[in-house]
């Protein structure tokens, strides 16, 4: 049985310019309001007494997630059609000729990585340009990162790179769904679990 | 809520109402006690079927608009294994079809006992249906609707939408459930008056701290939750008016149902805002 692949990111790199999410978008041709790659700036914080002074207290950083090929993926279990798949090699594709529209799996998955596709009207996500990974190369969301803060491989040995957690804010825990997918915090994340916190680009993304 | 969640609101009210139907309209007028000898009871019963069918029929059609690809709807069963929302489905067509049997029983004169056992399967069924639904909310990771309260809710608003349409829509023709359904119906609005609380926390109405993001995000809903709850006070003092004087029972009890169903479908639209994922 092959590995499993899944994505690395090292969100203490990210710039937050946005080039894998349009390079997703490019190679996909992906319509209005579908992102199967989106960049979320999570940003905080408060002031903080000092003495006498106040000071700022913020976090701020930027997250680039896509469908994480979950090894428990919520939406396969919620499709009612069975348009949803897990291969041998990690990857969770949807079968848009099997697919309803009926979005359960949109409300299934904490990620937001099923998305409708109002022209075709059903649910498209990340395939992990799995075309692209045949002929050999990177995903192409990896390969248009000018921060080299994206990478891919076999999930297994991504999750011994030092450093790396899937437990970031503001994701959900990965014990729901066992997302094949690594993190390299931000130094602020930690700091990023109070109520003040949130993604702050929400129009975008 | 989004629009597109209006099909869904719709749905479920209907096929909510028809399941409630059935249990407190259907399945009564074949028990022991019921069996009077009235002329039009026959008739009473082929009512009933019909309007359960056309109930479940009629939301199975407004479903529809929920879908991107209506053509393959039927494949929406085909992921039984795991899927609540195949599950659920499931349960409507058997709902359906062992209504439509029933009617057919009724109107061409089957036996007695295959009467009894297809309104039987059609509560059951409708039953299942129902549960089917709620579970199909009752996911991981919307810990809002991941509760005991989501089929709570969606039996108590069953039991209250079919007892009160039993009473108000089809006036109970048979003349010991025209008594007992309005008490029967006084008796849901309660149980689902106090359902409805279960809910509260998560709008901030009752706990902010234990509100959902959602509701913390948009500071209308609290708001809608109140006048939910408004409008369900106001059903049950007409209702309860309704009964207490015979005279007005008509127009009372019409204008409950009205303040009933705009209440439900409040109840739906904030629902419906709770899923907010990354």
């Amino acid at each position: 049985m092959p590995d499993e692949i899944g994505f690395l990111v090292d969100s203490a790199s990210c710039s937050g310019c946005k080039a894998c999410q349009a390079a997703c978008k490019d190679k996909h041709d992906l319509g209005d309001g579908v992102l199967w790659r989106r960049v979320y700036e999570i940003s905080g914080g408060s002031w903080r007494r000092e003495g006498e002074a106040w000071v700022p207290d913020v976090v701020a950083y930027y997250l680039s997630l896509a469908c994480n090929h979950c090894e428990e993926p919520l939406c396969r279990e919620a499709c009612p059609s069975g348009a949803i798949s897990k291969r041998e090699d990690g990857l969770v594709l949807i079968d848009k000729d099997k697919c309803l529209g009926c979005r359960y799996c949109e409300w299934a998955c904490p990620y937001g990585a099923p998305q409708f596709d109002p022209a075709a009207r059903v649910m498209t996500k990340c395939d992990f340009c799995a075309d692209e990974l045949e002929q050999g190369l990177a995903p192409v969301c990896v390969r248009a990162c000018p921060m080299r803060a994206l990478d891919f491989g076999p999930i297994e040995t991504l999750r011994r790179t030092p450093g790396v957690t899937a437990d970031v804010p503001p994701l959900p825990s990965s014990s729901v769904t066992r997302p094949a997918v690594v993190i390299k915090p931000h130094r602020d994340a930690g700091r990023a679990t109070g109520p003040a916190s949130v993604v702050a680009n929400r129009e975008e993304v | 809520m989004n629009a597109r969640e209006w099909p869904l609101v719709l749905f479920t009210l209907m096929g909510q109402a028809a399941a409630g139907l059935a249990f407190f309209y259907l399945l009564p007028l074949y028990s022991p006690a019921a069996r009077a000898s009235l002329p039009q009871f026959r008739a009473l019963r082929l009512g009933a079927a019909l309007g359960v069918l056309f109930l479940s029929a009629a939301a199975v059609v407004l479903s529809f608009g929920h879908l991107g690809r209506i053509r393959r709807a039927p494949r929406s069963v085909v992921n039984l294994k795991s899927s609540w929302l195949s599950r659920e489905i499931a349960a409507l067509v058997l709902f359906i079809a062992a209504a439509a049997f029933l009617a057919v029983g009724e109107w061409r004169g089957a036996e007695a006992p295959v009467r009894a056992a297809l309104a039987g399967l059609t509560t059951a069924a409708g039953g299942i249906f129902v549960y089917a639904m709620s579970r199909l909310y009752m996911l991981r990771t919307v810990p809002e609707w991941n509760t005991a309260a989501t089929p709570v809710s969606f039996f108590s608003s069953a039991a209250v939408l079919g007892a009160s349409l039993a009473s108000v829509v089809v006036r109970a023709g048979h003349p010991r459930l025209r008594t007992d359904l309005p008490f029967v119906a006084l008796a849901a609005m309660g149980f689902a008056y106090l359902a409805a609380f279960l809910f509260a926390p998560r709008f901030g109405l009752l706990a902010r701290k234990e509100a959902s993001p959602a509701f913390k995000s948009d500071p209308r809903l609290p708001s809608v939750f109140a006048a939910r709850m408004i409008l369900f006070a106001l059903a049950i003092l007409v209702w309860t008016v309704s009964i207490l004087r015979p005279g007005a029972a008509g127009p009372a009890a019409w204008i409950s149902l009205a303040l009933l169903l705009a209440a439900e479908v409040l109840g739906r639209q904030l629902f419906y805002s709770i899923p907010q994922n990354l």
